[in-house]
């Protein structure tokens, strides 16, 4: 058999024949010191590649992306009209995140979201503190921690993500409050990104760890844009306000986004990790 | 039989859908593609189904968006673009068909945009950027991580079209033939650029092919 192509040389290498052509194929192969080396050349280089690739499929890496898709598109910047070429900008609002998300320290990568609210000892901004009355009944400065309290503690402590609930006030609009997902951070605490959203004041998220005694504590929290009403208008890309929370999430994250009955699991237990 | 009558006979029976992948790998596209079309009587899904399919694909979004632009930020970038046109335009999508198809044909049409525009030329690959990947066996990680920058680098010379090809066949495991859907191209065309393709990038990473991988290609000892 003379004069196999590369194509076919390929698909040979690639298992892409039927029974019949392959045998074919794999006498010619054999026969032929030059398809040998072609033959490997394709198998290596797939090989190669795909080994390569193996670590870059991870839900983990998409998990905040994930937890938008499920919330809504209006959280994504989308993209409208002519396409992407058309708006120098849509790109960019990203490029800041790599260099945050390299860094390992939870202060670092928190301090470099400017609209953050710090907890944990760190200091604090109340930039970033919801400043309606009721805001108090959900988040309190205790012993130099920023604490989930009330309806948000609960939430956080026994909801399963995807749970909203609204808390009513007296002469106040209502806070809707949602847990968003949950995740193990890199020393091991077991946290969750929930957000709340009052007519009032606007919209915060933020990611809160389980200390001690059941205590959530609020490691960062960041106001959010307002909802837009149309889920296919344009959020401007470089002021994405969710961006420097998600870089700190991601820089707090160890691994994946917890998996639903595994979420389940620990709220079932108190969030006692069994691992631990 | 000529080698042009050869051709034609393989390229039917590809279309036909001869498949490359394993027993298992064929049962997880089963698996994928029963959860892509599956959905009320009347043909349409929930918005809800249709964004947990979308997240269930994002894995193989985001290991493809990496094949295209070789770099972690605009990675992010394309996979969330993707996903945003993916939403805007959800009622172009034909339920019964394969949505990771239509996804990277989103995927690799913005890309080609961007990549006309001049968006993503020239940016340094960071080979602490491309896989954060936690990983117990420090070594391993270490490998895979200088190997990914090399696979990056050597697909930085590909043409777009032929970049675009690794990345769904040999990045993703899709065969001839789904890459054809994606790409609305006859297989022959796949093949033959895929082939050149594959010879290229083998040229432009043969040095760090180590003997015992080239064995590991090699049908015959």
């Amino acid at each position: 058999m003379a004069g196999l192509s590369d194509e076919t040389l390929m698909a040979y290498a690639d298992g892409e024949l039927d029974a019949t052509e392959n045998a074919a194929v794999e006498v010619a192969v054999q026969q032929c010191p030059e398809y040998q080396l072609k033959v490997a050349k394709f198998r290596a280089t797939r090989a190669f590649v795909r080994q390569a690739f193996a670590n870059e499929a991870s839900p983990g890496r998409v998990a905040p992306l994930a937890a938008k898709i499920r919330r809504g598109a209006d959280y994504i910047p989308v993209v409208s009209g002519r396409g992407a070429a058309a708006r120098p900008g849509v790109t960019g609002w990203r490029r800041r995140l790599p260099a945050m998300a390299a860094q390992r320290s939870w202060p670092a990568a928190i301090a470099a979201g400017l609209a953050l609210l710090i907890g944990g000892g760190l200091g604090w901004f109340t930039r970033g503190l919801p400043p309606h009355p009721p805001a108090s009944d959900l988040i309190a400065f205790q012993e130099g921690n920023l604490l989930a309290q009330g309806a948000l503690s609960n939430l956080l402590e026994n909801a399963s993500s995807g749970t909203r609930l609204q808390v009513h006030a007296a002469k106040a609009p209502a806070w809707q409050l949602e847990a968003s997902f949950s995740f193990r951070a890199r020393d091991g605490t077991l946290c969750r990104r929930y957000e709340l959203t009052n007519d009032a004041s606007g919209r915060f998220a933020g990611f809160a760890c389980r200390g001690g005694a059941g205590r959530w504590i609020v490691h960062a929290q960041a106001q959010l844009g307002p909802k837009p009403s149309d889920g296919a208008s344009f959020v401007p890309a470089e002021g994405d306000p969710d961006a420097p929370l998600d870089a700190a999430i991601r820089a707090a994250m160890e691994g994946d986004m917890l998996t639903s009955p595994e979420e389940a699991g620990l709220i079932a237990r108190g969030w006692s990790s069994q691992s631990k | 039989m000529t080698k042009q009558r050869r051709k034609g006979a393989l390229t039917r029976r590809l279309q036909a859908g001869r498949s490359s992948h394993s027993r298992d790998q064929r049962l997880g596209i089963a698996q994928t593609v029963a959860r892509c079309v599956a959905g009320p009587d009347d043909g349409s899904i929930s918005d809800d189904t249709f964004r947990e399919q979308m997240i269930a694909f994002l894995p193989r979004l985001s290991g493809f968006a990496l094949s295209l632009t070789g770099n972690a930020d605009q990675r992010d970038d394309l996979v969330q673009e993707t996903c945003a046109r993916a939403l805007l335009h959800k009622d172009q999508w034909q339920p019964g068909t394969r949505l990771d198809s239509w996804m990277f044909r989103i995927a690799q049409n913005l890309w080609l945009d961007l990549k006309r525009a001049d968006k993503y030329r020239g940016d340094p690959i960071d080979i602490e950027s491309v896989s954060d990947t936690i990983n117990c066996d420090g070594q391993a990680l270490v490998e895979n991580r200088l190997a990914l920058a090399e696979v990056l680098r050597g697909l930085d010379r590909l043409a777009p079209e032929h970049r675009i090809l690794i990345g769904l066949v040999c990045v993703d495991g899709m065969t001839y033939k789904q890459a054809s859907e994606v790409l609305e191209l006859p297989v022959g065309t796949v093949m033959s650029r895929l082939a050149r393709a594959r010879l290229a990038l083998h040229e432009a990473i043969k040095g760090t092919l180590t003997s015992k991988e080239m064995r590991r290609g090699r049908p015959f000892r």
